[in-house]
Parts: C-alpha cells; structure tokens; sequence
C-alpha cells in the first residue's frame, strides 16, 4: 500500500471499500431513477419523487466524504449516515404506515426493501467503520 | 448474427396473431434476436451469480482478487457487453421495451459497467476486500438482469 496518504485518514481501504462501492452503487441508482421520474412523472407521486432526491443527494454526499478522506471528512460522513438512519426509519414507517401517501414507490420504501434492504443496512455499518476508523 | 431482417411490426406486446398472455414458456418470443436477448439476460445472470461465489469464496479465504477472477470478470463483461449490443440493435429495430427505452438503455449500461468497476476498484485493494467487492459487484448485476428481464418482457 502506498504510503503518500500523509495527514488525511483513508476511508477506503478494507472494508471501507465494500462500504464505498455500495454507496457508489446506491448514488447511481438513486440519482438516474430521480432524474427519470422527476423529469417525465413528476405529477404522478410529487412525495414519493422528492425523498428519492433528498435520498440520492445523501447517498452521493456520503460517497463523496468517503472518496475524500480525511478527519472533517470522517466526521461529516458519521453525521450524515446518522442522518440517513433516521430518514430510512421514517420515510419506511411512514410508507407502511400510510401507504396512501404514496401511489408510487421511493428509494427508502418499506425501508428500501427494493434494494435488498440495503438502504437500512448501509448507515448501520457505515457508522461502525467511521467510529472504528478514527482509532487507526 | 444480426442476419435476421425480418421486419417485425413496432410494438410487438400488442393484439396479435397470437394471444399475449397464453404463450405457453412465458416468453413471448417473436424472433431470434428476442430469443438471443432473453438467453443472454439468463447467461449473464448464472454468469454473474458464479462469479460473486467465487469471489466471495476468495474473500472468505482470505485471498485478494487473482489473475484468474479478473478473466472470470473479463467473460461477465463480454456478456454483458454482448446483451448491450443486442439489446441496443433491438431498439434500431422497432421493438419496445415494455417500461420504455430510456430505462432499458439505461440498465443495459449500468449491468455493462458494473463489473469492471469493482474489478477496477480491487486493483488497488488487495485483500479480501477487494475480493468482496468484486462479489457485490456481480451481485448487483445479477439483480440489474433480473430487473432487465422484467422491463423488456414486463
């Protein structure tokens, strides 16, 4: 491994690559399907469309920090998966709760059962790999 | 391969000669192409789903992403690329995705890509994360075929 990462801590480096991947994974994902449905539907399902976006720009900011590195970075990324935890569990129960609300589906439906519940599992384990990151 | 100029008339789910729903296998198959489309769709799928085995038996092994996981890459790619091509070809000819052409597109291009890019990735990890990776990488793909199957043939 190279050594010229001075100062800044990398966050993709074992298991963080996983963990960047699939972030990477669930920004293209969440940012084609946005676009698609925002720009030809959006009529259709205005909630269900809006939560998709603000789940696309979290997804493509956490990969962002991520990518970056660094120690601000770390901590703004454990924020925002924080975050994401909490936008998963309440768009997810609000879908299940009141499926009228939501003729059409969003990313974090049914707490993203769509995505083989990895849009509840992401936040999980990207919180242990930055708090454990800080440490090495 | 593309030999087949049959021109089939657009919109090819509509009331036919043949009852829609009634076909028998399920695939409602109107021509080689569309034939070579659905195969493809399942070999990349088996493809895929045995290469995130054996990349994720490495990972489990311990053992970073070797020679021979990158020519299983290679192969997933040709077929995804092949599937790209095909599926590419069909649109120029008239057919209809049954979600729309767009989102056929844009799948296509992704399950292409999803490979190489955890394989590019674990070039620079080498150890059993980028083995792991590469692994969720084919899954992925297998769920983006899975996900192609239904917006062609919907």
């Amino acid at each position: 491994m190279e050594t010229g990462t001075v100062g800044r801590t990398r966050l993709v480096q074992g298991p963080g690559l996983l963990l960047v991947w699939l972030y990477g994974v669930m920004s293209v994902g969440a940012v084609s399907r946005t676009a698609f449905e925002i720009s030809t539907k959006f009529d259709r399902a205005p909630l269900a469309y809006t939560l998709s976006g603000v789940a696309a720009v979290v997804y493509v900011f956490i990969t962002y920090t991520l990518v970056r590195g660094g120690e601000t970075a770390r901590k703004a990324a454990l924020v925002c998966c924080g975050g994401e935890l909490v936008g998963v569990l309440t768009v997810g129960t609000w879908t299940v709760v009141d499926p009228a609300a939501f003729p059409e589906a969003t990313v974090w439906s049914g707490f993203g059962w769509g995505y083989l519940f990895i849009p509840v599992l992401l936040p999980v384990t990207g919180m242990l790999w930055l708090r454990r990151s800080r440490r090495s | 391969m593309a030999k087949a100029t049959v021109r089939r008339p657009v919109g090819r789910r509509g009331p036919g000669p043949f009852p829609t729903g009634a076909s028998a296998s399920g695939l409602s198959c109107r021509n080689t192409l569309d034939v070579m489309l659905v195969a493809l769709t399942v070999a990349v799928s088996v493809a895929a789903l045995a290469l995130a085995a054996w990349c994720g038996f490495a990972a489990y092994r311990d053992q970073p992403t070797k020679d021979w996981h990158f020519i299983g890459m290679a192969v997933v790619t040709v077929l995804a690329f092949v599937q790209l091509v095909i599926g590419v070809v069909q649109l120029a000819r008239g057919e209809d995705p049954a979600e729309g052409s767009v989102i056929f597109v844009s799948y296509l291009i992704g399950a292409f890509a999803a490979v190489p890019a955890a394989g590019f990735l674990s070039l620079a990890e080498r150890t059993r994360w980028g083995s792991a990776t590469v692994a969720a990488g084919a899954v992925v793909l297998a769920v983006l075929e899975v996900r192609l199957y239904d917006i062609w043939g919907g």
